[in-house]
Protein backbone atom coordinates (compact mmCIF):
# COMPACT_ATOMS: atom_id res chain seq x y z
CA UNK A 1 0.00 0.00 0.00
CA UNK A 2 2.46 2.32 0.74
CA UNK A 3 4.77 1.68 -2.30
CA UNK A 4 1.56 2.66 -4.20
CA UNK A 5 1.68 5.82 -2.50
CA UNK A 6 4.64 6.22 -3.18
CA UNK A 7 4.86 5.35 -7.05
CA UNK A 8 1.25 7.89 -7.37
CA UNK A 9 3.69 10.62 -5.25
CA UNK A 10 6.29 10.11 -7.72
CA UNK A 11 4.24 10.07 -10.99
CA UNK A 12 2.48 13.16 -9.70
CA UNK A 13 5.82 14.75 -9.39
CA UNK A 14 6.57 14.13 -12.56
CA UNK A 15 3.91 14.90 -14.22
CA UNK A 16 4.57 18.43 -12.09
CA UNK A 17 7.79 18.92 -13.56
CA UNK A 18 6.54 17.73 -17.04
CA UNK A 19 3.92 20.46 -17.11
CA UNK A 20 6.46 23.43 -15.31
CA UNK A 21 8.60 22.81 -18.39
CA UNK A 22 6.40 22.83 -21.06
CA UNK A 23 5.27 25.96 -19.94
CA UNK A 24 8.63 27.28 -20.04
CA UNK A 25 9.12 26.16 -23.74
CA UNK A 26 7.54 29.08 -25.27
CA UNK A 27 7.84 28.20 -29.09
CA UNK A 28 9.66 31.86 -30.72
CA UNK A 29 7.27 33.40 -33.10
CA UNK A 30 8.31 36.24 -35.40
CA UNK A 31 6.18 39.55 -34.05
CA UNK A 32 6.66 42.87 -32.47
CA UNK A 33 8.24 42.71 -28.77
CA UNK A 34 5.95 43.28 -26.33
CA UNK A 35 2.91 43.13 -28.29
CA UNK A 36 0.19 40.20 -26.54
CA UNK A 37 3.07 39.68 -24.37
CA UNK A 38 5.40 38.43 -26.82
CA UNK A 39 8.39 37.14 -24.83
CA UNK A 40 10.35 36.97 -28.17
CA UNK A 41 10.51 39.17 -31.37
CA UNK A 42 12.16 42.72 -32.82
CA UNK A 43 11.81 45.85 -31.66
CA UNK A 44 13.45 48.45 -34.20
CA UNK A 45 13.31 52.52 -34.71
CA UNK A 46 15.31 54.74 -37.39
CA UNK A 47 18.64 56.58 -36.81
CA UNK A 48 19.30 60.27 -37.56
CA UNK A 49 22.04 58.78 -40.28
CA UNK A 50 19.19 57.00 -41.93
CA UNK A 51 19.96 53.61 -40.82
CA UNK A 52 17.79 51.27 -38.26
CA UNK A 53 18.17 50.07 -35.28
CA UNK A 54 17.11 46.08 -34.91
CA UNK A 55 16.76 44.79 -31.61
CA UNK A 56 16.12 40.84 -31.58
CA UNK A 57 15.11 38.37 -28.46
CA UNK A 58 15.03 34.70 -29.03
CA UNK A 59 14.99 31.27 -27.66
CA UNK A 60 18.50 30.22 -30.31
CA UNK A 61 21.12 31.68 -31.71
CA UNK A 62 19.48 30.88 -35.20
CA UNK A 63 16.26 32.29 -34.48
CA UNK A 64 17.71 35.32 -33.95
CA UNK A 65 19.86 35.71 -36.98
CA UNK A 66 16.14 34.12 -38.52
CA UNK A 67 14.47 36.93 -36.84
CA UNK A 68 16.86 40.05 -37.80
CA UNK A 69 16.94 39.20 -41.07
CA UNK A 70 13.19 38.87 -41.94
CA UNK A 71 13.12 42.09 -40.25
CA UNK A 72 15.40 44.15 -42.44
CA UNK A 73 13.56 42.46 -45.56
CA UNK A 74 10.65 43.86 -43.89
CA UNK A 75 11.63 47.47 -43.32
CA UNK A 76 14.39 47.51 -46.88
CA UNK A 77 11.87 45.66 -49.07
CA UNK A 78 13.46 44.97 -51.95
CA UNK A 79 16.42 46.95 -51.69
CA UNK A 80 19.95 45.03 -50.73
CA UNK A 81 20.69 45.42 -47.59
CA UNK A 82 23.91 46.23 -45.35
CA UNK A 83 24.13 45.12 -41.73
CA UNK A 84 26.35 45.59 -38.49
CA UNK A 85 25.49 43.47 -35.97
CA UNK A 86 27.08 45.01 -32.62
CA UNK A 87 25.50 43.08 -29.54
CA UNK A 88 25.15 39.80 -29.34
CA UNK A 89 24.42 38.31 -26.19
CA UNK A 90 23.22 35.97 -23.36
CA UNK A 91 22.76 37.28 -20.18
CA UNK A 92 22.36 35.45 -17.30
CA UNK A 93 18.90 36.01 -15.11
CA UNK A 94 18.23 34.55 -11.84
CA UNK A 95 15.29 32.20 -11.50
CA UNK A 96 13.05 31.10 -8.35
CA UNK A 97 11.12 28.13 -7.92
CA UNK A 98 9.48 25.53 -5.77
CA UNK A 99 10.73 21.91 -5.86
CA UNK A 100 8.90 18.59 -4.15
CA UNK A 101 10.04 15.18 -3.02
CA UNK A 102 8.15 12.48 -3.72
CA UNK A 103 7.18 12.61 -0.13
CA UNK A 104 4.67 15.57 -0.11
CA UNK A 105 7.38 17.91 1.12
CA UNK A 106 9.84 20.72 -0.59
CA UNK A 107 11.53 23.45 -0.62
CA UNK A 108 12.20 26.89 -3.05
CA UNK A 109 15.17 27.79 -4.56
CA UNK A 110 17.08 30.59 -6.71
CA UNK A 111 19.15 29.83 -9.19
CA UNK A 112 21.16 31.91 -11.64
CA UNK A 113 20.62 30.53 -15.68
CA UNK A 114 20.81 31.77 -19.21
CA UNK A 115 18.55 33.93 -20.65
CA UNK A 116 17.33 34.44 -24.12
CA UNK A 117 19.17 35.31 -27.00
CA UNK A 118 20.09 39.20 -27.83
CA UNK A 119 21.17 40.51 -30.62
CA UNK A 120 20.76 44.05 -31.96
CA UNK A 121 22.59 45.64 -35.15
CA UNK A 122 22.71 48.66 -37.60
CA UNK A 123 20.51 48.32 -40.74
CA UNK A 124 21.52 50.43 -43.68
CA UNK A 125 18.96 49.86 -46.77
CA UNK A 126 20.71 50.61 -49.95
CA UNK A 127 21.30 49.25 -53.20
CA UNK A 128 24.78 47.40 -53.27
CA UNK A 129 26.48 48.30 -56.63
CA UNK A 130 27.84 45.36 -58.76
CA UNK A 131 31.63 45.33 -59.28
CA UNK A 132 32.62 46.86 -62.58
CA UNK A 133 34.90 44.40 -65.02
CA UNK A 134 38.40 46.21 -64.05
CA UNK A 135 37.52 45.37 -60.31
CA UNK A 136 38.55 42.51 -58.78
CA UNK A 137 37.10 43.68 -55.56
CA UNK A 138 34.48 45.99 -54.68
CA UNK A 139 35.74 49.23 -52.75
CA UNK A 140 34.40 49.40 -48.94
CA UNK A 141 31.72 51.32 -48.93
CA UNK A 142 32.47 55.13 -47.32
CA UNK A 143 30.03 57.74 -46.02
CA UNK A 144 29.62 55.73 -42.76
CA UNK A 145 31.47 58.21 -40.93
CA UNK A 146 28.41 60.87 -41.30
CA UNK A 147 26.85 60.84 -37.81
CA UNK A 148 27.50 63.93 -35.88
CA UNK A 149 30.25 64.19 -33.23
CA UNK A 150 28.94 64.02 -29.62
CA UNK A 151 27.46 67.61 -29.07
CA UNK A 152 28.22 68.95 -25.13
CA UNK A 153 25.51 71.07 -24.52
CA UNK A 154 27.02 74.82 -23.82
CA UNK B 1 -7.62 49.92 18.30
CA UNK B 2 -8.56 52.16 15.18
CA UNK B 3 -4.81 53.64 15.81
CA UNK B 4 -3.22 50.20 15.51
CA UNK B 5 -5.79 49.11 12.59
CA UNK B 6 -4.11 52.46 10.55
CA UNK B 7 -1.16 51.57 11.26
CA UNK B 8 -1.44 47.36 10.22
CA UNK B 9 -2.69 49.18 6.90
CA UNK B 10 -0.12 51.86 6.57
CA UNK B 11 2.23 49.08 7.15
CA UNK B 12 0.80 46.56 4.21
CA UNK B 13 -0.34 49.08 1.80
CA UNK B 14 3.21 50.78 2.33
CA UNK B 15 4.20 46.85 1.16
CA UNK B 16 3.10 47.14 -2.44
CA UNK B 17 4.58 50.94 -3.09
CA UNK B 18 7.44 50.03 -5.48
CA UNK B 19 9.34 52.92 -6.24
CA UNK B 20 9.32 54.38 -9.73
CA UNK B 21 12.52 53.24 -11.24
CA UNK B 22 14.62 55.52 -12.87
CA UNK B 23 17.64 56.36 -14.95
CA UNK B 24 21.26 55.74 -13.21
CA UNK B 25 22.75 57.99 -15.21
CA UNK B 26 22.68 61.82 -13.46
CA UNK B 27 23.72 64.86 -15.88
CA UNK B 28 24.82 67.92 -14.84
CA UNK B 29 22.83 70.82 -14.86
CA UNK B 30 23.93 73.97 -16.60
CA UNK B 31 24.55 75.66 -13.12
CA UNK B 32 26.57 72.87 -11.72
CA UNK B 33 28.70 73.54 -15.14
CA UNK B 34 29.61 76.58 -14.79
CA UNK B 35 30.13 76.44 -10.74
CA UNK B 36 32.88 73.38 -11.58
CA UNK B 37 34.57 74.87 -14.93
CA UNK B 38 38.28 73.20 -14.62
CA UNK B 39 38.25 69.98 -12.25
CA UNK B 40 40.78 67.74 -11.13
CA UNK B 41 40.14 63.25 -11.82
CA UNK B 42 41.19 60.93 -9.53
CA UNK B 43 41.04 57.47 -11.09
CA UNK B 44 40.21 54.91 -8.45
CA UNK B 45 43.17 52.48 -8.55
CA UNK B 46 41.95 49.23 -9.93
CA UNK B 47 42.87 46.08 -7.83
CA UNK B 48 41.61 43.19 -10.40
CA UNK B 49 43.38 43.37 -13.03
CA UNK B 50 41.48 41.67 -16.09
CA UNK B 51 39.06 39.98 -14.35
CA UNK B 52 37.82 36.40 -16.22
CA UNK B 53 34.06 36.02 -15.44
CA UNK B 54 32.98 31.81 -15.65
CA UNK B 55 29.65 30.35 -14.36
CA UNK B 56 29.21 28.73 -11.40
CA UNK B 57 26.69 26.23 -11.77
CA UNK B 58 24.16 25.87 -8.91
CA UNK B 59 22.17 22.09 -8.19
CA UNK B 60 19.98 24.60 -5.36
CA UNK B 61 16.97 23.01 -7.61
CA UNK B 62 17.71 19.27 -7.08
CA UNK B 63 18.37 19.28 -3.45
CA UNK B 64 15.68 22.35 -2.13
CA UNK B 65 13.16 19.65 -2.01
CA UNK B 66 15.06 17.73 0.32
CA UNK B 67 15.80 20.32 3.12
CA UNK B 68 18.84 20.66 5.08
CA UNK B 69 20.11 17.29 4.02
CA UNK B 70 19.61 18.58 0.61
CA UNK B 71 20.94 21.45 0.16
CA UNK B 72 24.36 19.94 2.32
CA UNK B 73 24.23 17.44 -0.44
CA UNK B 74 23.61 20.31 -3.36
CA UNK B 75 26.52 22.20 -1.95
CA UNK B 76 29.15 19.43 -2.16
CA UNK B 77 28.00 19.04 -5.64
CA UNK B 78 28.35 22.07 -6.62
CA UNK B 79 32.13 22.05 -5.15
CA UNK B 80 32.74 19.31 -7.44
CA UNK B 81 31.12 20.65 -10.60
CA UNK B 82 32.37 24.19 -10.14
CA UNK B 83 36.16 23.39 -9.22
CA UNK B 84 37.69 22.85 -12.62
CA UNK B 85 35.92 26.10 -14.08
CA UNK B 86 36.95 28.00 -11.31
CA UNK B 87 40.33 27.09 -11.34
CA UNK B 88 40.55 27.52 -15.60
CA UNK B 89 39.12 30.66 -15.01
CA UNK B 90 41.79 31.68 -12.31
CA UNK B 91 44.18 30.72 -14.45
CA UNK B 92 43.38 32.85 -17.47
CA UNK B 93 43.40 35.37 -15.17
CA UNK B 94 46.78 34.85 -14.25
CA UNK B 95 48.21 34.66 -17.44
CA UNK B 96 46.30 37.82 -17.99
CA UNK B 97 48.24 39.60 -15.32
CA UNK B 98 51.68 38.31 -16.32
CA UNK B 99 51.35 40.46 -19.53
CA UNK B 100 49.09 43.19 -17.98
CA UNK B 101 49.96 44.65 -14.63
CA UNK B 102 47.70 46.54 -12.40
CA UNK B 103 50.52 49.36 -13.05
CA UNK B 104 50.20 48.99 -16.69
CA UNK B 105 46.48 49.06 -16.67
CA UNK B 106 46.55 52.28 -14.48
CA UNK B 107 49.09 54.41 -16.20
CA UNK B 108 46.75 53.83 -19.71
CA UNK B 109 44.04 55.08 -17.94
CA UNK B 110 45.73 57.91 -15.97
CA UNK B 111 47.92 58.97 -19.74
CA UNK B 112 44.68 58.99 -21.77
CA UNK B 113 42.30 61.40 -19.31
CA UNK B 114 45.49 63.32 -19.53
CA UNK B 115 45.39 63.75 -23.03
CA UNK B 116 42.16 65.62 -22.97
CA UNK B 117 43.60 68.27 -20.44
CA UNK B 118 43.14 71.39 -22.59
CA UNK B 119 46.27 73.81 -23.83
CA UNK B 120 47.39 76.41 -21.42
CA UNK B 121 46.44 78.94 -23.89
CA UNK B 122 43.42 77.84 -24.80
CA UNK B 123 40.04 79.52 -23.65
CA UNK B 124 37.95 76.86 -22.09
CA UNK B 125 34.19 76.85 -21.00
CA UNK B 126 31.73 74.26 -18.68
CA UNK B 127 33.79 71.73 -17.47
CA UNK B 128 37.13 70.23 -18.45
CA UNK B 129 39.91 68.05 -16.69
CA UNK B 130 42.13 70.49 -14.44
CA UNK B 131 44.28 67.54 -13.58
CA UNK B 132 44.69 63.91 -13.42
CA UNK B 133 45.91 61.54 -10.75
CA UNK B 134 45.21 58.36 -8.98
CA UNK B 135 44.45 56.95 -5.97
CA UNK B 136 43.65 53.65 -4.05
CA UNK B 137 40.31 53.86 -3.05
CA UNK B 138 39.92 50.44 -2.10
CA UNK B 139 38.95 51.17 1.34
CA UNK B 140 37.46 54.74 1.06
CA UNK B 141 34.30 55.24 2.82
CA UNK B 142 33.42 58.47 1.59
CA UNK B 143 33.35 60.20 -2.16
CA UNK B 144 36.12 62.35 -2.34
CA UNK B 145 34.91 66.22 -2.89
CA UNK B 146 34.80 67.75 -5.79
CA UNK B 147 36.84 65.58 -7.92
CA UNK B 148 35.82 63.74 -11.04
CA UNK B 149 36.03 60.53 -9.85
CA UNK B 150 36.65 57.44 -12.86
CA UNK B 151 36.56 53.36 -11.97
CA UNK B 152 37.45 50.78 -14.56
CA UNK B 153 36.51 47.03 -14.75
CA UNK B 154 38.12 44.68 -16.98
CA UNK B 155 36.57 41.38 -17.93
CA UNK B 156 36.76 38.82 -20.41
CA UNK B 157 33.53 36.96 -21.93
CA UNK B 158 33.39 33.48 -20.23
CA UNK B 159 34.55 32.26 -23.65
CA UNK B 160 37.34 34.56 -23.35
CA UNK B 161 36.34 35.69 -27.30
CA UNK B 162 35.23 39.15 -26.05
CA UNK B 163 36.98 41.93 -23.27
CA UNK B 164 34.33 44.30 -21.46
CA UNK B 165 35.52 47.39 -20.10
CA UNK B 166 33.02 49.46 -17.91
CA UNK B 167 33.98 52.86 -16.59
CA UNK B 168 32.00 54.55 -14.09
CA UNK B 169 32.15 58.49 -13.64
CA UNK B 170 31.08 60.17 -11.01
CA UNK B 171 31.62 64.15 -9.21
CA UNK B 172 29.51 64.73 -5.96
CA UNK B 173 30.49 68.19 -3.78
CA UNK B 174 29.12 70.29 -0.74
CA UNK B 175 28.46 73.17 -3.42
CA UNK B 176 26.81 71.11 -5.91
CA UNK B 177 23.99 68.76 -3.92
CA UNK B 178 22.24 66.56 -6.35
CA UNK B 179 18.46 67.71 -6.83
CA UNK B 180 16.34 64.91 -8.96
CA UNK B 181 15.08 66.06 -12.39
CA UNK B 182 12.34 63.26 -12.47
CA UNK B 183 9.10 63.70 -10.94
CA UNK B 184 7.28 60.84 -8.11
CA UNK B 185 3.95 60.79 -8.11
CA UNK B 186 4.38 60.79 -4.21
CA UNK B 187 7.46 61.32 -2.17
CA UNK B 188 11.04 61.30 -3.24
CA UNK B 189 12.34 58.06 -2.97
CA UNK B 190 15.50 58.38 -0.61
CA UNK B 191 17.82 57.14 -2.91
CA UNK B 192 17.25 60.36 -5.24
CA UNK B 193 17.78 62.60 -2.54
CA UNK B 194 21.78 61.84 -1.76
CA UNK B 195 24.57 61.12 -3.82
CA UNK B 196 26.41 62.21 -6.60
CA UNK B 197 25.81 65.74 -8.77
CA UNK B 198 27.14 63.72 -11.88
CA UNK B 199 26.87 59.81 -12.69
CA UNK B 200 27.44 57.71 -15.58
CA UNK B 201 28.78 54.47 -17.45
CA UNK B 202 30.76 54.10 -20.50
CA UNK B 203 31.46 50.31 -21.94
CA UNK B 204 33.54 49.12 -24.25
CA UNK B 205 33.44 46.03 -25.98
CA UNK B 206 36.63 44.76 -28.05
CA UNK B 207 36.50 43.25 -31.24
CA UNK B 208 35.37 39.68 -31.09
CA UNK B 209 38.45 36.86 -31.38
CA UNK B 210 36.86 34.05 -33.71
CA UNK B 211 35.62 30.82 -31.77
CA UNK B 212 37.57 27.77 -32.19
CA UNK B 213 35.55 24.82 -33.72
CA UNK B 214 36.81 21.35 -32.11
CA UNK B 215 39.38 19.24 -34.05
CA UNK B 216 41.69 15.90 -33.08
CA UNK B 217 44.29 18.72 -32.95
CA UNK B 218 42.39 21.21 -31.05
CA UNK B 219 40.84 18.38 -28.71
CA UNK B 220 45.01 16.84 -27.90
CA UNK B 221 45.97 20.26 -27.10
CA UNK B 222 43.20 20.68 -24.94
CA UNK B 223 43.92 17.78 -22.70
CA UNK B 224 47.50 18.56 -22.77
CA UNK B 225 46.39 22.35 -21.23
CA UNK B 226 44.28 20.16 -18.42
CA UNK B 227 47.28 18.28 -17.52
CA UNK B 228 49.49 21.13 -17.58
CA UNK B 229 46.95 22.64 -15.02
CA UNK B 230 47.40 19.98 -12.70
CA UNK B 231 51.11 19.65 -12.70
CA UNK B 232 52.46 21.18 -9.31
CA UNK B 233 54.92 23.24 -9.26
CA UNK B 234 57.84 20.09 -9.35
CA UNK B 235 56.35 19.57 -12.67
CA UNK B 236 54.53 16.24 -11.36
CA UNK B 237 50.87 15.46 -12.27
CA UNK B 238 48.80 14.54 -9.14
CA UNK B 239 49.01 10.91 -7.40
CA UNK B 240 46.15 8.71 -7.66
CA UNK B 241 42.75 8.17 -5.36
CA UNK B 242 43.66 11.85 -4.69
CA UNK B 243 40.87 14.63 -4.91
CA UNK B 244 43.65 16.64 -7.12
CA UNK B 245 43.95 13.16 -9.43
CA UNK B 246 40.08 12.34 -9.91
CA UNK B 247 39.44 16.34 -10.73
CA UNK B 248 41.87 16.18 -13.32
CA UNK B 249 40.44 12.81 -14.33
CA UNK B 250 37.11 14.92 -14.51
CA UNK B 251 38.08 17.68 -16.57
CA UNK B 252 40.44 14.81 -18.82
CA UNK B 253 37.33 12.88 -19.52
CA UNK B 254 35.02 16.44 -20.74
CA UNK B 255 38.22 17.55 -22.65
CA UNK B 256 37.76 14.37 -24.43
CA UNK B 257 33.99 14.15 -25.35
CA UNK B 258 33.00 16.23 -28.04
CA UNK B 259 31.62 19.13 -26.59
CA UNK B 260 33.45 22.53 -26.62
CA UNK B 261 32.49 24.58 -23.11
CA UNK B 262 32.46 28.14 -23.10
CA UNK B 263 35.56 27.52 -20.15
CA UNK B 264 37.56 25.04 -22.72
CA UNK B 265 37.33 27.67 -25.75
CA UNK B 266 39.24 29.89 -23.10
CA UNK B 267 41.73 28.50 -22.56
CA UNK B 268 42.79 28.93 -26.29
CA UNK B 269 41.68 32.81 -26.78
CA UNK B 270 43.49 34.01 -23.40
CA UNK B 271 46.40 32.85 -25.13
CA UNK B 272 45.65 34.43 -28.46
CA UNK B 273 44.97 37.92 -26.36
CA UNK B 274 48.03 37.27 -25.05
CA UNK B 275 50.37 36.55 -27.96
CA UNK B 276 52.89 39.22 -28.46
CA UNK B 277 53.05 40.10 -25.06
CA UNK B 278 49.77 40.83 -24.85
CA UNK B 279 49.74 43.11 -28.16
CA UNK B 280 46.17 42.42 -29.23
CA UNK B 281 45.20 43.30 -25.09
CA UNK B 282 47.13 46.21 -24.76
CA UNK B 283 44.99 47.68 -27.95
CA UNK B 284 42.16 47.26 -26.76
CA UNK B 285 42.84 48.69 -23.59
CA UNK B 286 44.55 51.84 -25.24
CA UNK B 287 41.67 51.76 -27.32
CA UNK B 288 39.22 51.63 -24.44
CA UNK B 289 40.90 54.39 -22.59
CA UNK B 290 40.95 56.84 -25.66
CA UNK B 291 37.07 56.38 -25.85
CA UNK B 292 36.53 56.37 -21.51
CA UNK B 293 39.01 59.96 -21.84
CA UNK B 294 36.95 61.51 -24.30
CA UNK B 295 33.22 60.57 -23.63
CA UNK B 296 33.55 61.37 -20.16
CA UNK B 297 34.63 64.83 -20.96
CA UNK B 298 31.99 65.22 -23.27
CA UNK B 299 29.31 64.18 -21.35
CA UNK B 300 30.20 66.29 -18.23
CA UNK B 301 28.63 68.99 -20.46
CA UNK B 302 25.58 67.52 -21.57
CA UNK B 303 22.67 68.66 -19.22
CA UNK B 304 19.79 66.70 -21.16
CA UNK B 305 17.98 64.55 -18.55
CA UNK B 306 17.45 60.58 -19.41
CA UNK B 307 14.22 59.19 -19.73
CA UNK B 308 13.20 55.75 -19.54
CA UNK B 309 11.09 55.18 -22.20
CA UNK B 310 13.31 57.04 -25.65
CA UNK B 311 15.56 55.51 -28.10
CA UNK B 312 18.69 54.63 -28.51
CA UNK B 313 21.04 56.88 -30.31
CA UNK B 314 23.81 56.31 -33.18
CA UNK B 315 26.28 58.99 -32.01
CA UNK B 316 29.61 58.15 -33.98
CA UNK B 317 30.82 55.25 -36.26
CA UNK B 318 34.41 54.90 -37.17
CA UNK B 319 36.38 53.88 -39.91
CA UNK B 320 36.21 50.10 -38.58
CA UNK B 321 32.57 50.18 -38.33
CA UNK B 322 32.70 50.49 -34.77
CA UNK B 323 30.04 52.61 -33.29
CA UNK B 324 29.09 54.49 -29.92
CA UNK B 325 25.71 54.75 -28.82
CA UNK B 326 24.02 56.24 -25.93
CA UNK B 327 21.16 53.96 -24.42
CA UNK B 328 18.21 55.79 -24.71
CA UNK B 329 15.79 53.81 -22.43
CA UNK B 330 15.82 51.65 -19.32
CA UNK B 331 17.52 52.14 -15.89
CA UNK B 332 21.03 52.50 -18.42
CA UNK B 333 19.33 55.29 -20.22
CA UNK B 334 21.92 57.83 -20.79
CA UNK B 335 24.99 55.32 -20.55
CA UNK B 336 27.32 55.42 -23.79
CA UNK B 337 28.14 52.03 -25.18
CA UNK B 338 31.23 50.98 -27.75
CA UNK B 339 30.71 48.53 -29.69
CA UNK B 340 32.99 46.46 -32.10
CA UNK B 341 30.90 45.47 -35.65
CA UNK B 342 30.07 42.41 -37.19
CA UNK B 343 30.24 40.33 -33.97
CA UNK B 344 29.47 36.72 -34.85
CA UNK B 345 29.26 34.55 -31.54
CA UNK B 346 26.77 35.47 -28.24
CA UNK B 347 28.99 36.95 -25.34
CA UNK B 348 28.11 35.99 -21.97
CA UNK B 349 29.52 37.13 -19.29
CA UNK B 350 28.82 33.97 -16.30
CA UNK B 351 27.20 35.13 -12.75
CA UNK B 352 31.30 35.65 -10.71
CA UNK B 353 34.30 36.78 -12.05
CA UNK B 354 38.11 35.46 -10.82
CA UNK B 355 40.94 37.39 -10.87
CA UNK B 356 44.41 36.71 -10.46
CA UNK B 357 46.12 35.33 -7.59
CA UNK B 358 48.60 38.02 -7.48
CA UNK B 359 46.09 40.73 -7.23
CA UNK B 360 44.44 39.17 -4.70
CA UNK B 361 47.70 39.17 -2.42
CA UNK B 362 47.39 42.49 -3.59
CA UNK B 363 44.54 43.07 -2.46
CA UNK B 364 44.81 41.59 1.15
CA UNK B 365 47.99 43.69 1.36
CA UNK B 366 45.86 46.62 0.95
CA UNK B 367 43.37 45.83 3.13
CA UNK B 368 46.55 44.87 6.23
CA UNK B 369 48.27 48.15 5.62
CA UNK B 370 45.18 49.55 6.19
CA UNK B 371 44.08 47.50 9.39
CA UNK B 372 47.67 48.62 10.32
CA UNK B 373 47.40 52.44 9.84
CA UNK B 374 44.13 52.15 12.66
CA UNK B 375 46.21 49.84 14.49
CA UNK B 376 49.04 52.52 14.72
CA UNK B 377 46.43 55.61 15.46
CA UNK B 378 44.75 53.59 18.36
Amino acid sequence: MRWRHQAAARACALAAGVFALSACATPATYGPLGADNQPFGYRDHPNADGSHTIFIVADSAPSAHAFWDQRAREICGDTAYQKNIFRAQRPVVSTTGYAVNPYGGGGSYQQDVYGSFVLEGYLRCEAVVPPTASESMPEPTSGQNSAPEPNPTP
Amino acid sequence: MRHLLGAALAVALSACATATPVPTMRPLTQAQIDTMGPTPVVIAENNNGVEKSWFYTSSASAGAAYGLVGALVSAAMDAIINAGPSRRATKSANEAAEELTLTDLNQSLEAHLRREIPAADVTVTGVVYSDVRSEQLLLARDPIEDVVQVAVRYTLSEDASTLRIIATASYESAQTPYATPHTFSGSVPRAETEGPAYRNNFTYYSSQLEVPTLTPELRERLVASVQDSARNDAGQLPEEATDEYRGMQRELENARDDRLTKDEIAIFLTREWLQDDGALLRREVEEAHVFIARYVALDLNRTTVPSMAGSDELIETLEDQRTVRRIGQGIESGAYISSAANVTSFSTYGNVIAIASVHSDHIDAVRDAAAGQRRARR
